[in-house]
């Protein structure tokens, strides 16, 4: 069974561009963290549209949310190509698991929720075996990584390197609570759930965070 | 409290940063880099889906029936009815007319709204579709089982037709129910891990032993209307090994069914 999904609702996707080889457009980033609750109808009819069997709608969905997902594991992981693969592995699992999606939902925490743990599960196997082997067991070269912009690149390159260092050396909630309340379309509430905590709990371990990175920054609090 | 301060709280309670904090943080250094931290790296806006993805998901297309909880409860709530069932009308506990009564009543219901709490914080998903928080779900755990001890403890008497087993027979009464209990709650526990199966992307292994907490009180339930041992010592340990077990295998497969 196909659903027609409504033009309205395709045409308004964050990123989507009918056509194909559509010229990159970075998005401007700006000092206000995207912070808002807004709930994307968009999104949720798509995912809709998979659940009942429209693959087109599921390629949609992986169009306007994989950027983002993309953002969150690398903020997470710390490395592009893991992102990369993660992201992969988390929109699988979004297709397999699409059953379990109930209707009427927000498609956003539930999409990052499996992102989260697909990135739990790769942490916990990269601990049991830290490194990747090819077929013949040998030890791989490191791959190159691709340069991408990302919201460092407009601070001086010491203090983006002390605050990617930073939020690496951050215990593992309070990193997360920061990455998730910069996930663009997700709000406190919906981050918390995320998390599994209350929002109360996620704003406390974001504050303690932010406490550690500015300690590390070294910079002198003005007035 | 200083301006640096209001940023940090701001950006930690999910704020933007309006008005003053905003010209504040496009000033101090130390704000601005912190403004940036987590942000997300710049959006490909034509993201395609790779080949391999796509044929990955090709294989597995189709339609597929969306989540309901009240379809996830049905399977298990069957199942332990049936076990109910089974009890009362195959093997009843030999002392069942003289216990009817508030103490009967108290117990039966307890022990049927502690599974029926753990089947629903399994089952339901909340407004945004992912369930109770990890530290409901921790409550539950830890709270369930005391809550049944309390009231086996108190509500466990002797009537005639009661048996209190001396000796060897207090293990082997224990060895029996905790056998039979666990068999049961296994049965209630594989329906309820099948009909919620990859649902819990958030602490699925939580969500296990809850679930498993869960059917072990549906077996102590079907102990509670089959086994004719007044002893309340055996009541807390026998009848409630299932749900200990029940909570630690639940733990155990959890991670592995439970997350998509």
């Amino acid at each position: 069974m196909e659903l027609a999904i409504p033009r309205w609702c395709v045409a308004s996707l964050p990123g989507y561009h009918p056509g194909a080889g559509g010229a990159s457009v970075p998005s401007p980033w700006t000092i206000e963290p995207a912070l808002t609750s807004r709930r994307d109808d968009a999104l949720d009819a798509l995912m809709a549209a998979a659940v009942a069997g429209d693959a087109r709608a599921f390629e949609a969905l992986y169009r306007a949310l994989a950027p983002r997902v993309r953002g969150f594991l690398r903020n997470l992981s710390g490395d592009d190509r893991a992102a990369d693969d993660l992201t992969q592995t988390t929109f699988l699992k979004i297709h397999r698991a699409r059953a379990s999606y109930q209707l009427g939902a927000p498609v956003e925490p539930w999409v990052f929720a499996i992102a989260r743990r697909t990135f739990l599960d790769h942490r916990r196997s990269r601990r049991r075996r830290p490194e990747d082997l090819s077929h013949d067991g040998s030890v791989p070269e490191p791959a190159p990584v691709e340069e991408s912009p990302d919201g460092f690149d407009r601070l001086d390159p010491q203090v983006a390197d002390t605050l990617r260092a930073g939020l690496e050396s951050l215990p593992d909630a309070q990193r997360e609570a920061i990455v998730l309340l910069k996930v663009e379309g997700l709000s406190v509430a919906d981050a918390a759930q995320v998390a599994g905590v209350t929002p109360g709990a996620l704003k406390v371990r974001a504050h303690r965070g932010y406490e550690a990175l500015r300690k590390l920054l070294g910079v002198r609090r003005t007035a | 409290m200083s301006a640096c301060d209001d940023v940090t709280r701001a950006l930690s309670d999910g704020a933007p940063l309006d008005g003053a904090l905003r010209e504040h943080a496009r000033a101090c250094p130390s704000c601005a880099a912190l403004a940036r931290a987590g942000a997300a790296p710049a959006s490909r806006a034509e993201e395609r889906m790779p080949d391999a993805l796509r044929a990955a998901i090709a294989a597995d297309a189709g339609a597929v029936e969306p989540f309901s909880p009240w379809r996830a409860a049905a399977a298990p709530s069957a199942l332990t009815a049936l076990l109910l069932v089974f009890a009362l009308v195959r093997a009843p506990r030999r002392d069942l007319s003289g216990q009817l009564g508030a103490a009967f009543a108290l117990a039966a219901s307890t022990f049927a709204g502690l599974a029926a709490l753990g089947l629903a914080a399994v089952v339901h998903r909340g407004a945004r579709g992912l369930g109770p928080t990890t530290a409901q779900r921790i409550a539950y755990a830890s709270l369930a089982l005391p809550l049944f001890a309390a009231v086996t403890l108190a509500t466990t008497r002797a009537v005639p037709g009661s048996v209190i087993p001396v000796g060897d027979d207090v293990a082997r009464a224990f060895v029996h129910c905790a056998a039979l209990g666990s068999a049961a709650a296994a049965l209630v526990g594989a329906g309820l891990f099948a009909a919620v199966r990859r649902t819990s992307p958030v602490a699925p292994a939580l969500a296990g032993a809850v679930a498993g907490v869960a059917s072990g009180l549906a077996g102590a339930l079907f102990l509670h209307l089959a086994c004719p041992v007044a002893l309340a010592s055996h009541g807390v340990l026998a009848h409630g090994t299932p749900a200990v077990l029940g909570g630690v295998v639940g733990a155990l497969l959890g991670r592995r069914l439970l997350a998509p």
